[in-house]
């Protein structure tokens, strides 16, 4: 095992010494407010339990948001540990933006820079080696076909801006993303995240996950296009929470006519009682700061018992539509959603979802008809016939068409006593950060359509 | 220290000394990247910003096995480190090792790649290109009725160099923009939405030309209002014709990633899924009619994947991968040939310095065919005419599949009649492709793309290229809103 600590004081340092000598070469008048991302991973692909690809990368990343006379403009460039490397080109790009800027026209709903004050979370984390992760494979995956993808380091995000505003986060995390497949093709997902390694957790996802393959080789039920009662585990609604990150959830996106929640909003619809969403930072899953260093309320509630009380709104678009931000990213999408709890026990699952499906997971999820909030995606992973409360066997894959008004709203009976931590997997450019705790949900009438 | 635009890649390997000298083979892959974006809204200036990317990807091959280590630090050191990292990282995998390549996956390649342009890039300065995205947006927000009205533009100067010790010597510079424009219009409780649909190329600062972005405005801004006022699309078994910019989404989709090689080998089932495509559908495989030819050509002007190497270093060529609609060969890099014995192109891939090659699409385009654009709406006795992608999504083995446009019409006996509002289709891949009946001519093929292809795991996204004619297809499944 490795405790990374002895390397996470090279990006702080860096940060905080870059930032002082970007700062001193301002000009009258300009401000500056600076983000970096940087990370130090192992990525092992698995196919067929074993090692596909194995990369180690080194990054760092920081991104500049200069301001001068009512004009904008952002820049993003490379960052190394190399701090005489990243003077030279970091004062180049400083020297091509003030150029820039005062080319630009200005920004129609420009803000002044603002001292949002300071934070500071590091949380260590203890990781095996990649040479240990790879013989733990060896040893509890004989027999199965596995196919995933290991990741393992050090994560920091760092904001800071010329008035003084410091904020600093970073963790050390794994996570290990998987499915294992059975002779018939059928498959079962797992993972296993989190920031101190264990061999013996790790031997008890892939046990579990086993055991659940051991269902998929029951006879595949062939179901027609129609309604149908659905149990959605926690990872399936993961999915569709997902996808409110795409505009579901935007004041922006509200006010520019996009909206899937717009009706919701508006309270032209409501969802179920059962509903409560809410961006809960307490969860540890991402930094309270956004790129503007403002950091959001531990809680915002969004949804309470079926009623929208709050959309995500950021600094801009509070600055264009004249509304109250509340601290959003610029994206206006959930960092850190939770969904509250029910009263529906994980042994009561089947015997209430009586005749109709237990969906595990869901693929591919996007608006087929956006304002109206009607989605369409395709179960996949585990999914399974229920009759009378006992599983009959794996369906083969259905493409559903729903509303979240249906989903979240008259078709939503029951929602689970337990939920799960969804933790970010992304890693397109770098590692993401955040995720989701929810719970199960109970839908009637659930419409697939192919 | 400079930008690796400005460096050769030579003096960064000669700065390691003799310590690849070492292993049995490797490389050295430089990658620069510098990205502008910019965007106007409701005429007025909205977002300025450029972003540089740039690192090295060092190859170690150990023992059969080949380690990756990236790094963005270009000092000796920075670069010592990332051989280390690729020595461990092939150490690593030579404990639980899938494959067990030899050398012949690394062929030696030399050249350059230039894409072509008629004017450069430079030519786009910030404010030129602010003040045509503000005309464009106030041009589509003339009336009460658009309440919203988008242009941008996205910027990309790439460079590769790539350096081996098998003798590898090559560079490829890739001049590329895309844009986009929308308007939104609302008139009591309908909103609807159209979009130019993202075009990406290969091209230079004549993308951003402003009379046909005007051209272009006018247009979008007259539809909308047609779908303001239009009906729902009608939900029945007709036939669909499609234009290229909706066209290009359902080859990538349904064809493209269905064929590569990796998914059918299952390196993919995490995370973008398998195929319903098997190693004994090769040569077999009715993938559609006799008029349908699909192929890898990574040598058309424009597409935003034509490329004279892939990133494993591989020369790239045209090749057929269905020939009068049977499928004859996947897509796939040098890797995935090797382990599955099955003929591929030259498409391992990286998006960028941080991340190792993977199969990915390069150029995927059908063929352009005989029939007018005409003859397909006159053939027509009960169908429909979509444009422009809205909706997508496919399960993991590229079967079912649904797709969403933002404007359509209907054909009646031979006519094109009124526009509908929120049109869809769903299908299943074979039966889908099976039921194409006309495959445009010439006159109606165009280069579409996306810079936006995701796959992979770590993640990666890649540009692809796809070059269609308008098609036909009978009796599939249509329907409308909610």
């Amino acid at each position: 095992m490795a405790t990374v600590s002895s390397v996470n004081k090279s990006w702080k340092d860096l940060f905080f010494d870059i930032k002082e000598f970007l700062f001193s070469n301002l000009a009258e008048g300009e401000s500056l407010n600076l983000n970096l991302s940087s990370e130090e991973t192992h990525f092992l692909r698995f196919n067929q339990s074993k090692v596909r690809q194995a990369t180690a990368v080194e990054q760092g990343r920081l991104s500049f948001e200069l301001k001068w006379n009512k004009r904008v403009v952002h820049g993003e460039v490379e960052l190394s540990l190399n701090r005489e490397q990243n003077r030279d080109h970091l004062k180049r790009t400083l020297e091509s933006l003030q150029e820039e800027i005062r080319e630009l026209p200005e920004d129609p709903f420009y803000s002044e820079m603002t001292n949002e004050g300071e934070s500071f979370a590091e949380m260590e984390g203890v990781l095996p080696s990649c040479d240990e992760f790879v013989g733990q494979i060896k040893k509890y995956c004989q027999g199965l076909d596995l196919a995933g993808y290991f990741t393992s380091g050090l994560t920091c995000r760092g904001n800071a801006n010329s008035l003084g505003q410091n904020h600093w986060f970073q963790s050390s995390s794994f996570f290990f993303d998987y499915s294992l497949y059975s002779a018939k093709e059928k498959a079962v997902k797992g993972s296993y995240a989190g920031s101190h390694f264990n061999s013996s957790d790790l031997e008890a996802s892939l046990q579990e996950s086993a055991q659940s393959l051991k269902v998929m080789d029951q006879e595949q039920v062939e179901l027609k296009p129609g309604k149908y009662r659905c149990y959605l585990a926690p990872a399936a609604v993961g999915e569709i929470a997902g996808i409110l990150g795409w505009h579901a959830l935007s004041g922006g996106a509200y006010k520019r006519g996009e909206c899937p929640l717009g009706d919701l909003y508006e309270k032209k619809a409501t969802f179920s009682p059962l509903v409560t969403w809410r961006e809960n930072f307490t969860l540890g899953l991402n930094p309270r700061f956004n790129s503007w260093g403002e950091s959001s309320a531990e809680i915002l509630p969004l949804v309470e018992e079926g009623q929208m009380k709050d959309l995500l709104i950021c600094r801009d678009t509070a600055n264009e539509y004249g509304l109250t931000s509340n601290q959003a990213n610029r994206g206006e999408s959930p960092r850190s959603l939770e969904m509250l709890t029910g009263d529906l026990e994980l042994d009561d699952i089947l015997k209430e979802i009586g005749t109709g499906l237990f969906i595990s997971n869901l693929h591919y999820l996007n608006w087929s008809d956006k304002n109206k909030g009607r989605l369409t995606g395709m179960t996949r992973f585990g999914c399974l016939w229920v009759e009378e409360g006992k599983i009959v066997g794996p369906i083969k894959d259905l493409r559903f068409d729903e509303t979240l008004y249906h989903i979240f709203g008259a078709g939503l009976e029951r929602v689970t006593s337990f939920s799960h931590t969804i933790m970010e997997t992304d890693t397109y450019h770098q590692r993401g950060l955040g995720g989701f705790k929810l719970p199960g949900l109970l839908v009637n009438d659930f419409t697939f359509t192919l | 220290m400079n930008d690796l635009i400005n460096i050769d890649l030579k003096t960064l390997k000669n700065s390691l000394g003799d310590s690849l000298e070492k292993f049995e083979w490797w490389a050295l892959r430089s990658y620069y990247e510098k990205t502008q974006f910019r965007m106007a809204r409701n005429g007025l200036n909205a977002q300025n910003g450029s972003e540089t990317s740039q690192g090295v990807m060092v190859e170690v091959f150990h023992k059969g096995q080949i380690g990756y280590g990236a790094t963005n630090d270009l000092s000796q050191l920075g670069l010592s480190r990332a051989v280390e990292m690729a020595k461990s990282m092939a150490e690593t995998q030579e404990l639980l090792p899938l494959t067990n390549f030899d050398l012949s996956v690394r062929p030696k390649g030399e050249g350059s790649y230039q894409s072509h342009f008629q004017v450069p890039l430079s030519e786009l300065t910030p404010a030129l290109v602010m003040d045509r995205l503000i005309k464009v947006t106030k041009n589509l927000k003339k009336d009460d009725a658009v309440i919203e009205a988008s242009a941008w533009a996205m910027i990309t100067d790439t460079a590769i160099q790539y350096l081996s010790a098998n003798g590898s010597d090559w560079a490829q510079r890739f001049s590329m923009v895309t844009r986009d424009m929308a308007v939104t219009a609302k008139k009591g409780d309908v909103i609807q939405k159209r979009s130019l649909g993202m075009q990406g190329r290969q091209w230079g600062a004549e993308s951003l030309d402003e009379a046909t972005l005007l051209e272009h405005s006018e247009r979008l801004l007259k539809e909308v209002h047609e779908l303001l006022g239009a009906k729902e699309c009608p939900s029945e078994e007709m036939d669909l014709i499609l234009t290229p910019d909706q066209l290009y989404l359902q080859v990538h989709e349904s064809i493209g990633h269905p064929l590569e090689l990796d998914r059918i080998l299952g390196d993919e089932r995490n995370y973008a899924g398998w195929s319903f495509v098997g190693a004994e559908d090769f040569g077999k495989l009715r993938y559609g009619p006799e008029i349908l030819n699909v192929t890898f050509d990574p040598g058309v002007d424009g597409e935003l994947a034509s490329y004279n190497f892939d990133d494993n270093g591989v020369p790239a060529q045209k090749e057929y991968l269905i020939e009068k609609g049977i499928l004859k060969r996947g897509i796939g890099g040098i890797e995935s040939q090797k382990r599955s014995s099955l003929e591929g192109v030259s498409c391992a891939r990286s998006t960028s310095w941080n991340r190792a090659p993977i199969d990915r699409m390069g150029n995927i385009n059908i063929e352009a065919g005989d029939s007018s654009f005409d003859e397909m709406i006159k053939s027509t006795e009960n169908g429909i005419l979509m444009q422009t992608n809205r909706s997508w999504s496919i399960d993991d083995y590229r079967n079912k599949f649904q797709f969403g446009c933002e404007y359509a019409h209907l054909i009646k006996d031979g006519e094109i009649k009124e526009v509908v509002k929120n049109p869809n289709y769903r299908s299943s891949t074979v039966q889908f492709w099976n039921s194409l009946s006309h495959v445009g001519n010439q006159e109606t093929f165009e280069v579409w793309g996306s810079p936006y292809c995701g796959k992979g795991e770590p993640n990666q996204i890649i540009r692809v290229g796809h070059a269609i004619p308008t098609c036909k297809f009978q009796n599939i499944e249509v329907f409308g809103g909610a």
